[in-house]
C-alpha cells in the first residue's frame, strides 16, 4: 500500500509538468479516479490474501471451520436486574456482568493440542494488537465448564502460565487475565482430527462468569490452538464475533381484579366465569310461598367470584333474620345446628352436595368457613323443597348486620369458584302469621 | 386570625419536620414502593347503599407519611387518570375511630371520590395500618370499583407521593329472602286424638243404660294450636240429652255429681267423683273456662266458652268429661244429644 501511494503522488508531479492546467485538471482527474480504482482493487485483494492467510498468522496455521460463538446474554456488562430491579440469575439472558460463552469450531488440521488461547479483543487479526472491549472481563472464569468432542484429554484453565506480551496480548498476570482464556492439558499423544466438531464453555456461573463489554457493539474472540505446552507452536485459529446490544425492556401492568356476582338462580360459569345476573330473590316455603310447622323448607343462593389476590380473600354474609313486622324468626344460633321442624329457626350454609349439574358448588380455592360448612338437602340438584328431616347443620349470626360474618375463604387467587349457599327456615305453630322477609348481603375481600 | 396562624405554623412545622427527616435520612428514597397486604372491606355491597368502608394495608418501611389520600376510581393503575365510579360519594366521609396502626389522623378534605387524612409528618412502623370511613355512598352499579391508596410525606398530599396501592371491592345484587306464614288453627276432636291432631279416633259415645242409684260417665278429647296472635275460644254447640220432650237437665252452675238427681254435665279437669277425665296436658296455653274448670263439679250449657287462650298457643289437649245422673222418675227413652265444640282464633 505505501509503495502505491508514492507512484500516484510521482505521476501527479509529471503530468503537473507537461500539460497546460485545463488537460492538466482532466487527466489528473482521470488518473486519480483509475488509480482509485487500483488502490481499491489492490486492498480488495490484499484482505482476501489476509483472510486466507489468516491476517499475519502462522504461515503454517490453518483456519478453524464452522467457528461460533453463543453467549448467554447480550445485555452490555453493568446489568444485573430487570427493567423492576429484580435481580437476575447469573448465565441468564439478562444478566450481562455475569455470563456464559460457548465456543464451537471444528478442528482443521490433525495434529495433537496442548494449549488453546481465546483473546478478546476490538478487532479479529491475529498477531496484531489486541485492545480488550471496554468493560469486558474474563479475569472471573475458573475453569472449563464443558468440554465436547474433544478426542484428548481434559482441558483446564492454565493458571499458570504468563502470557503478556506480544504474541500473546493477554492484559493482567495469571490467573487473573482480564481479556485472555489460556486453556491446557498434557496430552502429547492423542491426536485431534481435522473436521471433528469440538465445543468449549466458559462461566455463567455466580462466581465463574464473563463479563461483558459496557458498551454496546460487535467484539470479537481470537482463537488459536497449539501443539506444545508453551503456546508457541500454532496449529490453528480462527476469530468469531459476537455484540452486546440494548435490550428489551417490556413492562405491563395487571391491576388488582374482583369479578364477584350473587343470584338465586344458577348459571353456568363457562370459560369467562360468567358472573350471576338475576335478580337475587328466592322464596322459602311450599308452592304458595308458605311455611308450616311439619317441615323445614329450603332454597339456595350462588355467588361466584374471580379474583388474583394475592393474599386471600374472604367471603362474608351481612343481614338479618326473617323478619315481618315486629315479628321474627328466630336464628338458628351461632354454632352448627341440626334444623328441627316446628321450632322457629333461620339458618345459612355452604351446600357442598349441591353441584346443580356442574355449575352450584364448585370450590377450588375457597373453602367454606365454620360452622357454615354442613350445608345439606341430600340432594345434587334440587334447588328449594321441604323435608320433615331436613339433614345439614346451619348456623346464622344476627350481628352480621354490623359486622358482617365470614362464610368462606381462601389463601391464594380465585380462577372462579362458585359458592352454594343453602337457606333453611322453620316455624311453630305459634309464629305468628305474615309476610316475612330479608335481604342477605354478600361482600368479598381480597387481600392484596 | 387566630386559625390562619395555627395553620401557618402547622404548616412551617410540618416543613421543618420534613426537612429534618430528609437530612436525618429517613426520607429521599429514590423509588415509591408498593403498600402491603391491602384490603378494602364495604360493609355493605348494596348499589347506592350508604356504607362503612375499611382500608388496611401495612407501610412497606418506615418512611414518614404526612398525609394518605383514598381515591376510588375505575381502575387502580396510577398511572391512569382516575375516572370516579358513578355513583359513589365520599364527600361526607367520616374518619371513625379508633385508627389502628399509624394513628393520630384527621380528615383534611373529601370530594365525591377522594378522602385526605393528615398529621404532623412522622416515620410509620411496619405494622397494620387500618382506616375506617363510615357514611360512603356505594357506586350505583353491580360490579368492581377500585380503591388508589397514596401516601405522602407532605400534610397536605402535596409532592411526589411516597409508596401506593390499589384495592378492589365490589357491589353485588342482594339476596331477597321471602317466606309466608299463613295463619294456623290446628283443632280436633274425637274420643281420642293425638296431641298434635295428628289423628283421631272415635266421634260416638254410648252411655248404655242410665241407673238413678249410680253416675254414668264418659269423656271425650280434643287438641288445639293455634298462631292467632289474639287468642282463640272454644265453645259449645248443642242441647242437654232429650229423649223427645223428656230432657235429663243440666246445672245452671257447676254442681258436684249426685247420684239419683237429674244431671248432664261436663267439665275440662281429671275428676275423682266420678273417677273420669284428665287434667289439660300439653305445651299450649289454652286452659278450660272456669264454667268448666272445676274438678267434679260439671255444668252444661249451650254456647257457652269451654276453653280459651288469650294468645297463640301450641297443641294442648283438652279432655272432656261427662257425667249422667237421673231420678227414679226420669220417663224411659232413648236420650241422646249432638255436642260440638267450635273453635275460633283471633288473629
Amino acid at each position: 500500500m505505501p509503495s502505491v501511494i508514492v507512484m500516484l503522488e510521482s505521476l501527479r508531479l509529471y503530468i503537473k509538468a507537461k500539460m497546460p492546467k485545463s488537460k492538466l485538471l482532466y487527466r489528473l482527474k482521470n488518473l486519480s479516479r483509475r488509480a482509485t480504482y487500483l488502490v481499491v482493487a489492490f486492498s480488495a485483494t490484499s484482505i482476501m490474501i489476509g483472510t486466507d492467510i489468516g491476517l499475519g498468522a502462522s504461515a503454517s496455521a490453518a483456519q478453524l471451520q464452522s467457528r461460533s460463538l453463543s453467549v448467554s446474554s447480550s445485555a452490555l456488562g453493568n446489568v444485573t436486574t430487570d427493567v423492576n430491579g429484580n435481580t437476575v440469575a447469573a448465565g441468564a439472558g439478562g444478566n450481562g456482568q455475569k455470563t456464559g460463552e460457548t465456543f464451537t469450531f471444528n478442528i482443521a488440521t490433525t495434529s495433537n493440542l496442548q494449549t488453546l488461547l481465546i483473546e478478546y479483543c476490538t478487532n479479529p487479526i491475529a498477531n496484531t494488537t489486541c485492545t480488550s472491549p471496554t468493560g469486558f472481563t474474563a479475569a472471573n472464569v475458573t475453569s472449563v465448564v464443558s468440554q465436547t468432542g474433544w478426542s484428548g484429554g481434559t482441558w483446564a484453565i492454565d493458571s499458570s502460565t504468563v502470557l503478556t506480551g506480544s504474541p500473546y496480548n493477554c492484559s493482567g498476570s495469571s490467573p487473573g487475565r482480564t481479556n485472555c482464556i489460556a486453556i491446557s492439558r498434557s496430552d502429547p499423544s492423542t491426536t485431534e482430527t481435522s473436521g471433528n466438531t469440538v465445543t468449549l464453555g466458559f462461566g455463567g456461573g455466580a462466581s465463574n462468569y464473563i463479563t461483558n463489554p459496557t458498551t454496546t457493539g460487535t467484539w470479537f474472540a481470537r482463537i488459536t490452538t497449539y501443539s506444545d505446552t508453551g503456546y508457541a507452536t500454532q496449529v490453528d485459529y480462527g476469530s468469531v464475533a459476537s455484540s452486546t446490544t440494548t435490550q428489551i425492556n417490556i413492562t405491563a401492568k395487571v391491576q388488582e381484579t374482583l369479578n364477584f356476582s350473587v343470584g338465586s338462580t344458577i348459571t353456568a360459569p363457562g370459560g369467562g366465569c360468567t358472573a350471576f345476573s338475576d335478580s337475587g330473590a328466592l322464596t322459602l316455603g311450599d308452592s304458595n310461598g308458605a311455611l308450616n310447622a311439619a317441615n323445614t323448607f329450603y332454597n339456595h343462593s350462588y355467588f361466584r367470584i374471580a379474583t388474583n389476590d394475592l393474599h386471600g380473600a374472604v367471603i362474608q354474609y351481612s343481614g338479618n333474620t326473617l323478619t315481618s313486622g315486629g315479628n321474627s324468626i328466630a336464628s338458628i344460633g351461632g354454632s352448627a345446628t341440626a334444623p328441627s321442624a316446628g321450632t322457629p329457626q333461620f339458618g345459612l350454609a355452604v351446600d357442598t352436595h349441591d353441584t346443580e349439574s356442574g355449575s352450584g358448588y364448585s370450590f377450588t380455592s375457597l373453602s367454606a368457613t365454620s360452622p357454615y360448612t354442613g350445608g345439606n338437602d341430600g340432594s345434587a340438584t334440587s334447588q328449594s323443597g321441604s323435608s320433615g328431616s331436613l339433614g345439614g347443620t346451619y348456623a346464622y349470626n344476627t350481628g352480621s348486620t354490623t359486622s358482617p360474618v365470614q362464610i368462606a375463604s381462601s389463601t391464594t387467587p380465585i380462577t372462579c369458584d362458585t359458592g352454594s349457599v343453602m337457606y333453611i327456615a322453620n316455624i311453630s305453630n305459634t309464629t305468628p302469621s305474615g309476610l316475612y322477609g330479608t335481604t342477605i348481603t354478600y361482600i368479598a375481600v381480597p387481600t392484596y | 386570625m387566630t386559625k390562619k396562624f395555627t395553620l401557618f405554623f402547622t404548616y412551617l412545622l410540618s416543613i421543618f419536620i420534613v426537612v429534618s427527616l430528609v437530612e436525618a435520612g429517613f426520607i429521599g428514597r429514590s423509588a415509591a414502593l408498593q403498600l402491603q397486604s391491602r384490603s378494602l372491606a364495604i360493609l355493605s355491597s348494596i348499589p347506592s347503599a350508604t356504607t362503612t368502608d375499611t382500608f388496611s394495608f401495612t407501610f412497606p418501611d418506615n418512611s414518614v407519611v404526612g398525609s394518605i389520600e383514598f381515591r376510588y376510581c375505575e381502575s387502580s393503575l396510577p398511572e391512569i387518570p382516575c375516572v370516579a365510579p358513578p355513583g359513589l360519594n365520599a364527600s361526607g366521609a367520616v374518619l371513625q375511630q379508633p385508627e389502628i396502626g399509624e394513628t393520630g389522623f384527621t380528615i383534611a378534605s373529601t370530594s365525591a371520590n377522594q378522602i385526605l387524612i393528615t398529621r404532623i409528618p412522622t416515620a410509620t412502623s411496619s405494622e397494620m395500618a387500618q382506616y375506617t370511613f363510615s357514611n360512603i355512598v356505594n357506586p350505583n352499579f353491580t360490579g368492581s370499583f377500585f380503591g388508589i391508596i397514596t401516601t405522602y410525606p407532605t400534610v397536605d398530599g402535596s409532592g411526589a407521593y411516597t409508596d401506593y396501592g390499589g384495592v378492589v371491592s365490589s357491589t353485588a345484587t342482594t339476596v331477597g329472602i321471602n317466606s309466608y306464614v299463613p295463619p294456623i288453627l290446628d283443632f280436633c276432636v274425637g274420643q281420642t286424638v293425638a296431641s298434635n291432631c295428628s289423628s283421631t279416633s272415635g266421634d260416638f259415645i254410648d252411655f248404655g243404660n242410665f241407673s238413678p242409684s249410680s253416675t254414668t260417665s264418659a269423656s271425650s278429647q280434643m287438641a288445639v294450636a293455634t298462631n292467632a296472635q289474639s287468642g282463640v275460644s272454644i265453645t259449645t254447640a248443642g242441647a242437654t240429652l232429650t229423649s223427645g220432650n223428656n230432657v235429663i237437665v243440666a246445672p245452671s252452675s257447676p254442681t258436684a255429681s249426685q247420684v239419683g238427681v237429674d244431671q248432664f254435665g261436663i267439665n275440662l279437669r281429671g275428676n275423682s267423683s266420678p273417677s273420669v277425665g284428665a287434667d289439660p296436658s300439653g305445651p299450649g296455653v289454652i286452659t278450660p273456662t272456669a264454667q268448666y274448670d272445676i274438678p267434679n263439679e260439671y255444668d252444661y250449657s249451650d254456647g257457652s266458652q269451654a276453653a280459651y287462650a288469650t294468645t297463640a298457643t301450641d297443641f294442648r289437649t283438652l279432655t272432656v268429661s261427662y257425667i249422667v245422673n237421673v231420678s227414679s222418675s226420669q220417663s224411659p227413652g232413648v236420650y241422646n244429644t249432638n255436642v260440638t265444640f267450635i273453635c275460633t282464633g283471633s288473629f
